[in-house]
């Protein structure tokens, strides 16, 4: 039998605007997937310590201050400094330039203000393997 | 971490490799390969000393966020703390949205506390097996204290408490249907009632109302009852005093609910190697009675008697 997707749903730093997140963690829900949500003011560390423990198939990211690259970068750091290799793909407030900066270092997709739910479910459910 | 062989998955759990504990946690919960390997080194190197706190109760009461200031008085002391969250999976799509670590969020970063969540899966009493087997991971790992918070008040089943060395049911004042929560089982299952948002005025109600329903029950046999107001972090203290004190008086019970928990075990364990070994053969014996060659309960009995080799 497949395993049950498990996605984390991240928010770092004093950002307060959860919208987004919340709304994605339905539709995961609804999707099937069982979806941890970490809640707000939540450091890259706490993020990734949970990922490891819930042994998540992707950590999505949500951010609406610009501040996705610091955040994913720390993300991705501290997956590699634990030799974890989980998926990241963040959301929220993005430039282009931000958008190839993250890909670069590594994050599997980005969806700026404005993207469609089903692009993003579709690409989440492809990376957890659905 | 990639694919792990089972044995170097158990080696690094016996050194206490915090990263591996997930990875076999979702090998448990799923049924996948390693798992009887897995179950059997965790039961082996269970310890007993651990002390399992179950908290169940209707949701709003608040229960994260008093498991989360209970997580901090342990950690005060010293303890190392596991936490087994459910929470209910949808019936309709099997997904669900876990999120009872959110109350907890100070201590992601404390490599002395180790959160999972787990979905019901299904579960009629609100817990699905693999969270119940999951605890013997949990006792072999090594944590001092394990918190097993589950939504089970009036359900299906009442076996959390086999599993568990005190039961504490959470309950908050303005919740209509609290008095009925109070009888319908759950007064069998809680050693103590905790009644949470005691600031509100209705709480002083709310416990005379429950000490009422005490009044059949035999002095020594009550639950305790106590008083908390987790965001405001008042009561705690005296919560985790209860939990010492009702560890002590439920000291006799330990061997019944081990007894209890071991048979619903084995019971579950035979089951479900039967239910796999005839799923395919009653697939092949639905083709025969499409084929008319016989009924449907005679297809059934046949299955049965070729199966049952038992005294």
């Amino acid at each position: 039998m497949a395993k049950k997707a498990r996605v984390l749903v991240a928010k770092v730093g004093c950002d307060i605007h959860e919208r987004g997140a919340l709304t994605l963690i339905n539709v995961f829900r609804d999707a099937g997937m069982e979806v941890i949500y970490t809640g707000r003011y939540q450091s890259e560390e706490g993020v990734v310590n949970a990922a490891v423990t819930e042994d998540v198939d992707l950590i999505a990211v949500s951010d609406l201050t610009g501040s996705l690259v610091i955040i994913c970068r720390k993300i991705l750091e501290e997956l590699r400094r634990l030799e974890m290799d989980i998926p990241v793909i963040c959301g929220g407030l993005l430039t282009k330039k931000d958008v190839t900066d993250l890909i670069d270092m590594g994050v599997k997709a980005c969806f700026g203000t404005g993207s469609s739910i089903d692009e993003c479910l579709c690409k989440v459910k492809e990376i957890v393997g659905m | 971490m990639g694919e792990l062989h089972i044995p170097d998955l158990i080696g690094r759990l016996s050194k206490g490799d915090w990263r591996v504990l997930g990875r076999a946690i979702t090998i448990v919960e799923n049924n996948f390969e390693g798992k009887d390997q897995i179950l059997d080194y965790a039961y082996r190197t269970a310890r007993e000393d651990c002390f399992i706190i179950g908290i169940t109760g209707a949701s709003g009461a608040g229960k994260s966020t008093l498991i989360d200031k209970v997580i901090k008085a342990y950690r005060s002391m010293g303890k190392r703390v596991g936490v087994i969250a459910v929470d209910p999976s949808s019936p309709y799509t099997g997904g669900a949205v876990l999120g009872d670590r959110i109350r907890m969020g100070m201590h992601n970063r404390d490599m002395g506390v180790f959160i999972r969540s787990f979905g019901s899966r299904g579960s009629l009493g609100g817990i699905s097996q693999g969270a119940k087997e999951v605890l013997y991971l949990y006792k072999s790992f090594g944590f001092d204290v394990i918190l097993f918070e589950s939504l089970g008040v009036g359900q299906a089943e009442t076996d959390i408490t086999n599993f568990v060395d005190v039961t504490a049911v959470v309950l908050a004042p303005g919740n209509g249907d609290n008095i009925q929560l109070a009888k319908a089982g759950t007064q069998e299952i809680a050693d103590i009632f905790v009644i949470n948002k005691a600031d509100r005025p209705e709480a002083e109600t709310l416990c005379i109302q429950l000490l009422s329903t005490f009044d059949m029950i035999p002095e020594e046999q009550r639950p305790m009852i106590t008083k908390t107001a987790a965001t405001e972090n008042k009561g705690i203290d005296e919560l985790v005093e209860l939990f010492k004190k009702a560890s002590v008086k439920l000291l006799p019970f330990r061997s019944t609910k081990k007894q209890a928990r071991i048979e619903n075990e084995v019971f579950i364990g035979a089951t479900r190697y039967f239910e796999q070994k005839l799923r395919s053969k009653a697939r092949t014996l639905a083709a025969d009675v499409l084929a008319g060659k016989l009924t449907p309960f005679e297809a059934a009995v046949q299955l049965g008697e070729k199966i049952y080799i038992m005294d």
